[in-house]
């Protein structure tokens, strides 16, 4: 089928489902990935070296199989025992392997389960089933680990730290610079982050108008809770945080207004892209300059 | 060598006809295109497979359902909850669009413990995933004959 290269991503699948573990094998195959699967979050986890009762916070955990280099984690969310969403937490919170990326798979459209694990650290979320097409999104995120572990192995030690600090804005930039290519190539944000940020930014207001306009509405008929000066201060801080939080990305969707919502999220996410792009060539810049700086003297 | 090419041709309209009426009749929907696109030179069975292996998921799922419906005093609904979601997520893999939508009026039932209900849907589960099954069978041989008679199986477009 194909001869293995040493540059071909590998990919941990994770389902219980044998159905679904064939597809998702199928599904990454065909996406030239090489592919392992297990049945459960403790075989994951034994697969990549962490053992299920252990010292997680342990920074001198290694994998069992130091030859097997895991590029994403693909787990589906409902499992049995260990779910999806405890096993993205146990990577996360390991030294040696959070900087895997983590998809989580689920056949169920839940906006709450959705942000939960987008918070958590997932990459991406998607709905199954899963088609060709939600697979080439996670290329630029393969990537990125791809390269900085060949950035951690410079091939010289004639100055490591100059060249490490050179080395890695300049791989961000390369990856940013990829990730946004294929965002204006494919101008379109997975649907499911789309809808996540949508129902955080939504379910998060509404929560608090919702208490608020309760609040108002119970004065009206005389009935005064006993709220403390303090929660009511509380509340007005976390009304002005979110307004903050919010006021960047409502501003730029207001500017978007005539765009349909999906284009308009779209060029929102270029927009950071740009962003993140130019504080990386920026930070480039001056790294450079320091460099420049030390070497006159 | 005119006759053979004929037939090839023959065969190759007659499969793409009846693909595409199982879409229009409803029996299948895109993810079946999304399925067939997994197929190439180095899998030639993937889609044999994974279908064959959904109907036996449907067999084994119907029986352990049916049992579990079977007594009106002692219905474990959690079992049928567990079956009806393990049936929807295959179905919708596959691109079984009849068997998944009857799996979403299933669960319906499930979700009210309508025993009724749940048995009306059993049963109209088992009747749509035989008659899928026929109808997939049917296509699998003309596939067969498009080969055996040196033809290629054509990529079939659905609007």
């Amino acid at each position: 089928m194909g001869v293995v290269t040493e540059s071909q991503f590998h990919v941990l699948a994770v389902d219980d489902s044998f159905f679904d573990r064939k597809m998702i094998e199928r599904l990454l195959q065909k996406s030239s990935c090489q592919v392992t699967t297990v049945d459960s979050g403790s075989k994951a986890l034994e697969f990549l070296g962490l053992r299920e009762s252990n010292q997680s916070d342990d920074p001198n955990a290694t994998s069992t199989s130091p030859e097997v280099e895991i590029n994403l984690i693909i787990t589906d969310y409902c499992m049995p025992g260990m779910t999806g969403y405890d096993l993205l937490k146990r990577v996360k919170q390991s030294a040696a392997f959070r900087s895997i990326p983590v998809v989580i798979m689920s056949s169920e459209n839940i906006p709450a389960r959705i942000s939960r694990c987008l918070e958590e650290g997932a990459e991406e979320f998607f709905l199954k089933p899963v088609k060709l097409a939600d697979l080439t999104k996670l290329k630029p995120h393969m990537m990125k680990t791809k390269l900085k572990k060949e950035s951690e192995n410079p091939a010289e030690e004639v100055e490591p730290e100059i060249e490490e600090e050179e080395e890695s804005p300049v791989i961000e930039i390369l990856t940013l610079h990829q990730e946004l290519e294929s965002e204006q190539q494919e101008p379109m944000l997975t649907n499911n982050k789309r809808k996540a940020m949508e129902e955080v930014i939504s379910t998060e207001f509404v929560r608090l108008f919702v208490g608020m306009l309760l609040l108002m509405l119970l004065n009206r008929v005389g009935y005064s809770p006993n709220i403390s000066h303090r929660e009511l201060v509380e509340m007005a801080e976390h009304r002005k945080e979110l307004e903050k939080m919010t006021k960047p990305v409502v501003d730029t969707l207001r500017s978007y207004q005539d765009l349909p919502p999906d284009k308009a999220l779209a060029a929102l996410a270029i927009e950071d892209k740009k962003r993140q792009f130019a504080a990386a060539e920026k930070y480039l810049e001056e790294v450079l300059q320091s460099a420049l700086e030390t070497s006159d003297e | 060598l005119h006759a053979m090419n004929t037939v090839v041709a023959q065969l190759q309209r007659r499969f793409q006809d009846y693909l595409v009426s199982l879409y229009q009749q409803g029996f299948l929907d895109n993810q079946f295109t999304e399925l067939r696109k997994l197929q190439d030179e180095g899998t030639p069975d993937f889609v044999a497979e994974v279908v064959s292996l959904f109907f036996d998921d449907c067999s084994k799922l119907i029986n352990s359902m049916s049992r579990s419906l079977e007594r009106p005093e002692n219905v474990d609904f959690k079992q049928v909850d567990s079956g009806v979601h393990q049936l929807k997520g295959s179905s919708s893999s596959v691109g079984a669009r009849r068997v998944k939508n009857v799996c979403i009026s299933f669960k319906e039932c499930c979700d009210v413990q309508n025993r009724e209900g749940c048995l009306r849907c059993l049963q109209q589960v088992d009747y749509e995933y035989k008659m899928l099954k026929t109808k997939l069978q049917d296509l699998f041989n003309l596939e067969q004959q498009i080969v055996q008679a040196g033809g290629a199986i054509p990529q079939v477009n659905i609007n």
